[in-house]
């Protein structure tokens, strides 16, 4: 998993509601996928993405291998003030990305 | 009371599959179902268990009926590369503490595997709603399930034609 991309609105006030996007680069192998000798290719997804603003949970979404590779997310959240999201994304090997972003209201 | 309430479940069920499928699929579909009602199992199962969608369907809702409707799926119509199809999946609701979407589910109907993903909401989420990208096999009926805070349960469906299929092969 490479380093992930974050998009936030470069304005917000409190009580806006706004979009959050991402995306991670990762191979999001099936498991019914079988290479050039017949074998099948073992299963390797990001099962489990969260979203935490201040600590407070706002988002999580739970992959199945009917998600694309490389997956992008778009969701949203009622802005309370300012603070700082937290994006974690963990696959079926463990590995476990953690991306912290600053959100200052105007 | 509970008896009239199912029959109606049923009996929806099937006139969606027989929409969708063969009446061979239609009568499975039926069976598959009583055997849910009789047995609970864990909602997400790790391993490619071959289950029908209808299963994974029930085995999240239960007994519950369907409310169809109030979710928007912005889909394309014909997705050229059934590798990446872009979904986006709006729920109609207020996101207060009170009343809120709990969660919005994506099932495809001929995957190997039915369900694609969780999608889970807080009031603190604004707006129930949701874009990523999914993988389908060929042609079929995509269904959206969204769980309310009261635990209603809505769904929506919409058939996406699939040019290149994807789930690799």
């Amino acid at each position: 998993m490479n380093k992930p991309r974050i998009r936030l609105p470069e304005v917000v006030k409190v009580g806006d509601i706004i979009e959050i996007k991402t995306l991670i680069s990762h191979v999001m192998e099936t498991g019914q996928r079988k290479d050039t000798d017949g074998k099948t290719v073992p299963r390797n997804i990001i099962s489990v993405f969260q979203a935490t603003f201040n600590g407070r949970p706002v988002f999580q979404a739970e992959f199945q291998p009917g998600i694309s590779a490389n997956p992008f997310l778009s969701f949203h959240m009622r802005v309370p003030g300012s603070g700082e999201f937290e994006f974690t994304w963990i696959d079926d090997a463990g590995v476990k990305v953690i991306e912290r972003t600053r959100l200052t209201v105007a | 009371m509970r008896e009239p309430r199912r029959t109606t479940t049923r009996r929806d069920l099937n006139r969606r599959d027989i929409l969708i499928a063969s009446g061979t699929c239609a009568l499975a579909a039926s069976l598959d179902l009583v055997a849910v009602i009789a047995q609970e199992k864990p909602a997400e199962i790790k391993p490619p268990v071959p289950e029908t969608w209808q299963t994974a369907l029930r085995n999240i809702t239960g007994d519950a009926k369907l409310i169809e409707g109030r979710i928007a799926m912005d889909l394309p119509e014909i997705a050229e590369n059934g590798n990446v199809v872009p979904f986006t999946l709006v729920v109609d609701s207020p996101m207060t503490a009170q009343a809120f979407v709990r969660s919005v589910r994506v099932f495809s109907t001929a995957n190997p595997q039915p369900l694609i993903g969780t999608f889970r909401f807080t009031a603190e989420s604004g707006k129930a709603a949701v874009s990523s990208r999914m993988r389908l096999a060929k042609t079929q009926d995509v269904i959206a399930l969204a769980e309310l805070s009261d635990g209603t349960f809505l769904a929506s469906q919409k058939n996406v034609k699939v040019t290149i299929g994807g789930c690799g092969g």
